[in-house]
């Protein structure tokens, strides 16, 4: 570090960056050591030896040559048009077709990947099989009552009447209608082949699914053709 | 002008030129091209190969435009295509001129130096390349350390360090043969007498 500082100290000596003081000491110094007088006549050498030389060298063409500007002229530029300075460069002009092609890339793959999927579940997947309605369930058939008694589920009616979701003077009557309808239902079983599963389909038509109407439970009966 | 704000419009200048604008290049030349020839100079040694080299390096530049590409320091970019010709060139010599050679080429250029002089311009060349290329881009050419410090990519201090190293050591190479010249001459020849300054 002491080298260093010396070191620096010619350095400035030699660049007149030293203030009246340090240069009267530095002087003093270079007096008592030959050392330190031939280092600082050394920097002196190499500073006025360069700068000497420096302004004795030819200088470079300022202006490039013929052959320079041949060469220029006969090399187009591959990234816009020539004499523009305005044109986008080449990094904007990759930069554009990358952004591009990604979009692309990913319109391609939101667009035919549904299609693909679509395809594939109806490859994979059974098409809905329309069930037949399964059977009305209805509460338990009411043995009707005996006349003057009160028969089963007689009192429930009753409070049902009472809050008027059945009209009162209609109470036997509906409840023979509920009955009747229930006993009908109960006689009609859902046929057993309109529960196939698409695993058993032999690809035939099945016969119409059962239809049940408001006034008489009715079924057809499916028969294969 | 910082050495920032240089390579800037160093930068915007070199896209130019790479978008095909001529006078962009013609521009980059005035600015870059006497320095850049006195550095080649002074690496390899004599006006005729640092005048080739330096042709050699805008005709590679000139050739990049038919591959374009981006460069955000140009002096650097230069200054690296400038350097590995000139070592390519100085390899193919397989060793450096000697001092005797030096003088019948570029150190003939130099008019009106002492012996010392001579000497110190002479033993430049005998540095390390890393000291001697900091020194001859700061004393020869005339950038600054920031700019140097730039087109190299390192720090100005690092730079800073190297050329203070550099010259410290060429200036004991200087004094040792001044010592040396001294006791077998008796006298000492070209060295002022500082005494009769005090």
């Amino acid at each position: 570090m002491i080298h260093d500082s010396h070191d620096r100290m010619i350095e400035r000596f030699t660049d007149g960056e030293l203030s009246p003081a340090e240069h009267h000491r530095f002087m003093r110094s270079m007096a008592l050591d030959k050392g330190t007088r031939r280092l600082a006549d050394a920097d002196r050498a190499i500073v006025d030896g360069i700068a000497k030389e420096r302004a004795g060298f030819p200088a470079g063409s300022r202006e490039p040559g013929e052959h320079l500007l041949a060469r220029l002229a006969a090399t187009p530029s591959a990234a816009g048009a020539r004499g523009g300075g305005g044109g986008i460069s080449v990094g904007i002009w990759q930069g554009i077709i990358a952004i591009v092609a990604l979009l692309g890339l990913a319109i391609g793959t939101f667009a035919v990947a549904p299609l693909l999927n679509r395809e594939h579940h109806q490859a994979m997947i059974p098409p809905p099989v329309a069930q037949p309605p399964a059977p009305i369930s209805r509460p338990a058939v009411e043995a009707p009552a005996e006349p003057g008694k009160t028969g089963p589920g007689e009192i429930g009616h009753r409070m049902k009447a009472a809050q008027g979701q059945i009209p009162r003077e209609n109470d036997r009557t509906r409840q023979n209608m509920v009955v009747k309808e229930t006993v009908e239902e109960t006689e009609i079983a859902p046929p057993k082949h309109s529960q196939h599963s698409f695993a058993e389909d032999d690809g035939r038509d099945h016969a119409p699914l059962p239809v049940i109407t408001s006034d008489t439970v009715h079924f057809r009966m499916n028969v294969r053709k | 002008m910082l050495a920032q704000e240089s390579i800037t419009e160093d930068a915007l200048l070199f896209s130019r030129y790479m978008n095909g604008d001529d006078g962009a290049f013609i521009t980059l030349f005035r600015k870059h091209n006497q320095r850049l020839h006195m550095y080649c100079l002074k690496i390899v040694g004599t006006l005729e190969q640092a005048e080739d080299i330096t042709q050699e390096m805008w005709e590679r530049v000139i050739q990049l435009r038919a591959e374009p590409r981006q460069v955000y320091n140009p002096l650097g970019f230069f200054l690296t295509i400038s350097r590995n010709l000139c070592l390519d060139h100085l390899r193919k010599r397989k060793r450096h001129l000697p001092f005797a050679e030096l003088d019948e080429s570029v150190h003939a250029a130099g008019g009106g130096l002492t012996e010392l002089e001579e000497t110190a311009v002479a033993l430049l060349d005998q540095l390390p390349f890393e000291y001697r290329e900091v020194l001859v881009l700061n004393l020869y050419c005339g950038y600054r350390f920031d700019e140097i410090a730039a087109m190299m990519g390192k720090s100005p201090e690092a730079i800073w360090t190297r050329a203070s190293r550099g010259r410290a050591q060429l200036r004991r190479m200087i004094a040792t043969t001044m010592e040396s010249g001294e006791s077998s001459a008796g006298s000492a020849g070209q060295v002022p007498k500082l005494e009769g300054i005090l």
